[in-house]
């Protein structure tokens, strides 16, 4: 894979440009403007419950990752509505399509020193800036407003501290659950997963659910779509641990234990010993076997909702994951910050709290959309987002296992890139059955260890 | 009348041949069929297991559809206005560098020649964030002369190869003209340049391809719609969460359609360039 070695070499390369160059401009970790310079949240003063509304016409830069959809439905009435309220904020938004590229341009933009106000980060991104001093602390600012940041799960907000400080607000996370084709469970006779299923039942289900209807002697029915790039979740759920030690200073990798691997190989022998999960290359190009009612389940997020909703030939619902040692999920998503370069800090918060604070009108649009799990918690538990009228599937199941919540980009350090690449490597060999858990994992140990040790 | 042996062989020999290219081409085809016959898929057949080669029903909605789902004509418009003026910029600088060091003689010219060269080693990526600085400083970020601008100030890799071949034209030519009352600019114009058609075209054609292509400069540069190219506006396809598969490829289907259509007209130039440098096509 060329280009990817060669995106990696790009990103190596900006990564340590926006450094040095965050170093030469000696970036003061920035505070609020404005921000009382020594009352915490907690004192008594008291203080201007109005925040002070930015004077004169200002300009906001609005810098997203965003399909067709979500521009439309959410971006264009959030903007038209945040206007109406503050008729002298114009908000431009600038939009690239795909994670890759937008931070690339973002990185670009920051070296370059025409950051825009209002940036959008994936969790390992976000930790990334606030490491560099790109993204502004929001605690003042959210005390100054009376903004409760407890009424974010705790869990997932912590991801968006640097230093104890919050940089970004979160504005949904990345859960998963198992969608499941009912018609498909109703004519193989299986009773539907429910909350609490092991990793056991899993299998069994899979099992039952694989078929070659058409007697070729290959497989054309299979159990669950290919859900290996989520390996992290079935490891946190069998052991109740996350793969590094600390995601912010990894010193060690934790899954070297029996349990890890153990979790692992079982993940490897869906597809190569009990043949319920295609290969790579049974799948070919398919982007979603049980779109196409090709698989009796898949585990993946919200955001696949929109598309699973133009299925007409079967019905479906979704299930929690199966539980493990402890009942376990993702906590990672994507957030909202102010750069740092900002000249209208004021007016950059004003908006953020519009598309990601407590009540916010953004959260809300997305939540109608059908596109995501938000991150705080009145709206987890909202029939808006629990009950839409436009979907009676079990909703709930995305919140199941909030009392193990885990990051996929473990480590958030900046070496995440690299470790991910040293573990797609040798867990790809397990994947397609060339070697087993334990022998990709002693392989995999050695490079992990050497990427830490570099980090240092 | 016995059979020539040789010319049996021979025939053999061209029959393996051409086997073997043909299955050359087909495998080179492979994914253009499956681009044209995604794009007329349903999203449904587009997700099909196993794959299907034959849409049913043909959609040749996705067409539409792909090129209404954005402004395609404006793309198409900045795409083919930055890759023309490249054209212009990079066969009138490179041949007249080129001139110089193929025809006139001057002390250090050829560790010059090989300060050009060395820059080909510089890789893209190392420049990207001065460069940017430098457009930001002239006011010329969210528009298209990042993109235009550098290409009249010569590329190493052209340079080189309009320099090998004006040192192939004889220099009697140059004297005849030269008696004749030509300057240099006089001999560049009416001799050089017209002998050397087979190398510009070349020229012209790799640098069509490279501007059409060209991804990274338009995602940094460009900011509004307005001023997106096609690579840019078939970027905005694709998006994190889920791909339309029968749209993205309509739109991949339009956007080559071009070059397509150029290649085929400047095929001679095309293999002329490769066999000139050597370089298999590939570029920089």
């Amino acid at each position: 894979m060329k280009h990817s070695h060669w995106t990696k070499t790009l990103m190596v390369i900006l990564a340590l440009t926006v450094a040095l160059l965050a170093l030469a401009a000696c970036a003061t970790p920035t505070s609020a403007p404005t921000a009382p310079t020594s009352a915490p949240a907690a004192s008594s003063k008291t203080e201007p419950t109005k925040p002070a509304a930015p004077k004169g016409n200002v300009t906001l830069r609005w810098f997203m990752r965003w399909d067709k959809v979500r521009l439309d439905g959410v971006a264009a009435p959030v903007i038209e509505a945040f206007q109406k309220q503050n008729p002298n904020i114009k908000v431009e938004i600038e939009n690239i399509s795909s994670g890759t590229e937008y931070w690339i341009k973002l990185q670009t933009m920051i070296a370059g020193a025409t950051a825009p106000d209002v940036i959008y980060p994936a969790t390992h991104n976000a930790y990334a800036l606030a490491s560099k001093g790109a993204l502004m602390t929001l605690d003042d600012l959210a005390a100054r407003d009376k903004i409760d940041l407890k009424k974010y799960d705790q869990s997932i907000l912590n991801l968006y501290k640097y230093n104890g400080k919050v940089y970004c607000l979160p504005i949904d996370t990345a859960a998963v659950g198992v969608f499941y084709n009912k018609d498909m469970f109703d004519k193989a006779g299986i009773a539907y997963p429910k909350e609490g299923w092991s990793w056991d039942e899993f299998l069994a289900t899979a099992q039952k659910l694989t078929k070659d209807t058409n007697s070729d002697g290959k497989v054309d029915q299979f159990g669950v779509d290919v859900w290996t790039s989520y390996w992290p979740v079935i490891v946190w759920s069998k052991t109740g641990h996350g793969i590094f030690d600390d995601i912010r200073k990894p010193t060690k990798m934790l899954i070297e234990d029996q349990e890890s691997i153990d979790a692992l190989q079982f993940l490897g022998d869906l597809t190569n010993k009990h043949k319920v999960m295609p290969s790579t290359a049974e799948r070919a190009n398919i982007t979603d076997m049980f779109l196409a009612g090709k698989a009796g389940m898949n585990i993946i997020g919200h955001w696949r909702v929109p598309q699973y909703q133009t299925i007409k030939d079967f019905k479906w619902d979704l299930a929690p994951l199966p539980k493990g040692k402890v009942q376990a999920n993702r906590s990672d998503g994507s957030c909202f910050g102010i750069s740092a370069q900002s000249k209208n800090p004021e007016a950059a918060w004003e908006f953020i709290k519009f598309l990601a604070g407590p009540d916010s009108m953004g959260v809300g649009l997305l939540l109608d959309l059908q596109q995501m799990t938000p991150s705080l918690v009145d709206f987890q538990n909202s029939d808006r987002f629990l009950k839409p009228a436009s979907l009676t599937i079990n909703k709930k199941a995305f919140l199941a296992g909030k009392e193990n919540l885990f990051t996929m980009y473990d480590p958030i350090h900046p070496i995440y890139d690299e470790i991910a690449t040293a573990q797609s490597a040798e867990l790809g060999e397990l994947w397609n059955g060339n070697a087993t858990a334990k022998d990709a994992l002693a392989r995999m140990s050695p490079k992990i260890k050497e990427i830490l040790q570099k980090a240092k | 009348m016995m059979a020539n042996p040789s010319k049996l062989m021979r025939g053999l020999g061209r029959g393996v041949i051409y086997a073997l290219l043909a299955l050359g081409a087909f495998v080179i085809l492979i994914p253009f069929a499956w681009t044209l016959s995604t794009a007329l898929k349903t999203p449904q057949q587009a997700l099909m297991y196993p794959p299907v080669w034959i849409p049913e029903p043909v959609v040749w909605k996705n067409f539409v559809d792909a090129w209404n789902a954005m402004p395609f004509a404006t793309f198409y418009r900045n795409s083919l206005l930055i890759a023309g003026l490249n054209i212009v910029g990079q066969v009138l600088s490179c041949s007249l560098v080129a001139y110089g060091f193929a025809r006139l003689r001057f002390p250090g010219r050829d560790a010059l020649f090989l300060v050009v060269l060395s820059t080909l080693m510089i890789p893209f990526q190392i420049l990207i964030i001065p460069r940017f600085i430098l457009f930001k400083e002239l006011g010329w970020l969210d528009s298209l002369l990042p993109l235009i601008v550098p290409n009249f100030f010569g590329g190493a890799f052209n340079i080189f190869l309009l320099r090998q071949y004006f040192m192939t034209i004889p220099l009697e030519l140059d004297d005849a003209a030269k008696m004749d009352g030509c300057g240099h600019l006089g001999i560049y114009w009416r001799i050089i340049l017209p002998l050397a058609k087979p190398a510009l075209g070349a020229v012209m054609v790799f640098e069509f391809l490279e501007s059409w292509d060209d991804f990274l400069g338009p995602l940094i540069y460009i900011s509004s719609t307005k001023n997106y190219t096609v690579a840019l506006g078939l970027a905005a396809f694709r998006n994190d969460y889920f791909m339309e598969w029968n749209l993205f490829m309509a739109a991949t289907a339009v956007a080559m359609a071009l070059p397509l259509i150029i290649f085929f007209i400047a095929q001679k130039y095309f293999i002329q360039g490769v066999a000139l440098t050597g370089s298999g096509g590939v570029k920089g």
